[in-house]
């Protein structure tokens, strides 16, 4: 579109700059690297002939996106054709603008992915990968607001995690064609979750969003996801980040307080994951949540202290024993023996220091009326 | 002996102040123990001692008709217990004595404030002349550490008062004119009450004394 205007007498400079302006994809950084390739352009021998022949590469995309527009009021597989297409022109970052103006396109796409991804996880798929290469961009959140995106993504986490339980239960169906195999199942439906969770992901960056997405059941959309013990390790993170962020909301714990929310249950059973990372995240779940009081209780009734015993080295893990420690009437039921041998090797350990959140435990339970319990001292 | 006690100390020495806090917990768990032991030792009221500890046998003894233990003293298995050895005793005064030369405030008032939790049951029953001359100078010294930490200064106050119930300590207490800075601190903290207070009651254990007694007569004009 700026090169057609490029002749011998073309202030380049000026022109790089107008296109950082306009083209918001382009980083400012990057002009020097633009000013060269407009430099180039205007070298080249054969420029003016090719000027005459100019075809807007923006109308090019514009005409693909309306033959796909088609293909998707058609079958599954023109669907599945059509968003596959799709798919391939948002690989161009410079097409997703594009792609954002065409209302129709977007409406289509929305409406699909909204009434039939339940039917073919392929389009679930790949109509979830274009929202998710659009919610990579903060400009494009309000358009995928605006269609409803969000709650669409979150009805399709808790239909994917109902269709993974279904798969569990359902382990000797059909074993024989590679396709229905429960493995490729779950795999399938766990790579439709990673999708949906990563562009909840980004759209959760505005704390607005955020609330709505919370008022609408976030948490124990969540949970549920995490009920599943096979889940692979990026939904697995994907999800922990997700909760990390609505674990700040006092709401949130209030709510896991609740005698039958799973979710601390689900955290805590989280910390024997071998992934270091995840480890990290539910430990850090669980901190936040430790400021209620409500889901200390709790996490002192499902043997939080058992697990953390694994953790003695993990600042986190110890600062959580700390937030569990917070409240007199639970603490005799903090300290299992392996805990207080952990303990006594740390204090009896040649550093000339404890750490300074497991030195805050020991103040805790060596209170005059903590001890009462308490077998390492005495 | 409270099991851990020396790496405690040992971590404490090397400026853990965090440590310093839970051997002062500590202190005031065995202070707040002797403390329900003469109670209950008179109110037979043993339902108090077992909120303290889950095994009241191990500080009285209870006869077969659930009555107490006639012995005169009631500290017998408290003090067979010796949760404080004079070991840990000296080793808690060398830290002081440490750290009021580096002028680490908060530390040596943890560690003050642990010696004030100890009773007689705790510290060594013969302490040396010249020992206790050392702790008064000490004393002194954690009075000025820092001008304007008033609970520093009650911290040496109560200290003082402790020595003060001895007899012969007290002597020595007055022969070190510490009633002089004691006098200064009152009209430093003027206004002041529990300052105040504290220091009444040093002057009250030594006008127990008659050899105590014209040094508070005396000695605060």
């Amino acid at each position: 579109m700026f090169t057609k205007s490029i002749d011998g007498d073309t202030d380049i400079s000026r022109l790089a700059r107008k296109i950082v302006k306009q083209c918001k994809q382009i980083p400012p950084q990057w002009i020097c690297q633009v000013e060269e390739a407009l430099t180039e352009i205007q070298q080249r021998d054969d420029f003016d002939q090719e000027a005459n022949d100019f075809v807007d590469p923006s109308e090019v995309v514009v005409s693909k996106l309306d033959r796909v527009l088609d293909m998707l009021y058609g079958d599954t597989d023109d669907k599945i054709a059509a968003s596959l297409e799709v798919l391939s022109i948002c690989n161009e970052v410079n097409n997703l603008h594009i792609i954002t103006q065409h209302h129709q396109l977007v409406s289509a796409l929305a409406r699909i992915y909204s009434d039939q991804s339940m039917y073919s996880p392929e389009l679930s798929f790949n109509i979830g990968k274009v929202f998710l290469s659009l919610s990579n961009f903060e400009e494009f959140h309000p358009i995928l607001i605006k269609y409803q995106v969000g709650s669409t993504v979150m009805a399709i986490i808790e239909q994917e995690t109902n269709r993974c339980v279904e798969v569990e239960t359902n382990q000797s169906y059909r074993v024989g064609n590679e396709l229905d195999n429960p493995r490729t199942k779950n795999r399938r439906h766990s790579c439709i979750l990673h999708v949906c969770l990563s562009t909840l992901m980004r759209l959760s960056d505005n704390p607005e969003v955020l609330c709505k997405m919370m008022k609408k059941g976030l948490v124990d959309t969540i949970t549920q996801t995490l009920a599943n013990d096979n889940l692979p390790m990026y939904p697995m993170e994907s999800a922990l980040f997700m909760l990390h962020r609505a674990s700040i909301f006092g709401e949130t714990a209030e709510y896991s307080s609740n005698q039958d929310h799973p979710l601390i249950e689900r955290l805590i059973s989280s910390l024997s994951n071998t992934n270091e990372c995840i480890v990290s995240s539910a430990l850090s779940i669980l901190y936040n949540l430790g400021f209620c009081k409500g889901c200390r209780r709790k996490m002192i009734n499902s043997e939080l202290s058992l697990s953390l015993t694994e953790l003695f080295d993990n600042s986190i893990a110890m600062s959580l024993l700390y937030q569990v420690s917070i409240d007199p009437e639970q603490r005799r039921n903090i300290f299992s023996p392996k805990l207080l041998q952990a303990i006594s090797l740390a204090v009896d350990s040649n550093k000339a220091t404890i750490p300074l959140q497991l030195g805050a435990v020991l103040i805790n339970v060596s209170k005059p009326f903590a001890l009462k319990q308490y077998t390492y001292f005495f | 002996m409270i099991s851990n006690i020396d790496s405690l100390l040992d971590k404490v020495s090397s400026g853990d102040i965090l440590m310093a806090k839970v051997v002062r917990n500590l202190a005031k768990w065995t202070h707040d123990l002797q403390h329900c032991i003469g109670l209950v030792y008179y109110s037979r009221d043993f339902h108090q001692l077992s909120l303290m500890t889950n095994d009241p046998q191990k500080f009285l003894q209870m006869n077969e008709d659930q009555g107490m233990d006639s012995a005169d003293d009631p500290y017998t298995r408290y003090r067979d217990q010796n949760f404080w050895s004079t070991r840990t005793y000296n080793q808690i005064s060398s830290i002081i004595q440490l750290y009021v030369k580096k002028d680490a405030g908060p530390l040596v008032l943890e560690m003050t404030g642990t010696l004030n939790h100890l009773t007689r049951f705790d510290l060594p029953s013969s302490d040396g002349r010249e020992r206790i001359i050392d702790s008064i100078a000490l004393m002194r010294r954690i009075s000025m550490l820092d001008a304007s930490n008033i609970v520093m200064k009650l911290e040496a106050i109560m200290l003082c008062s402790k020595l003060c119930e001895n007899h012969d300590t007290a002597s020595l207490v007055a022969e070190s004119n510490i009633i002089h800075d004691m006098i200064s601190i009152w009209e430093k903290c003027d206004g002041d009450a529990e300052v105040h207070l504290h220091i009444l009651k040093l002057c009250e254990y030594l006008i127990k004394f008659e050899e105590t007694r014209s040094t508070v007569l005396m000695g605060t004009g």
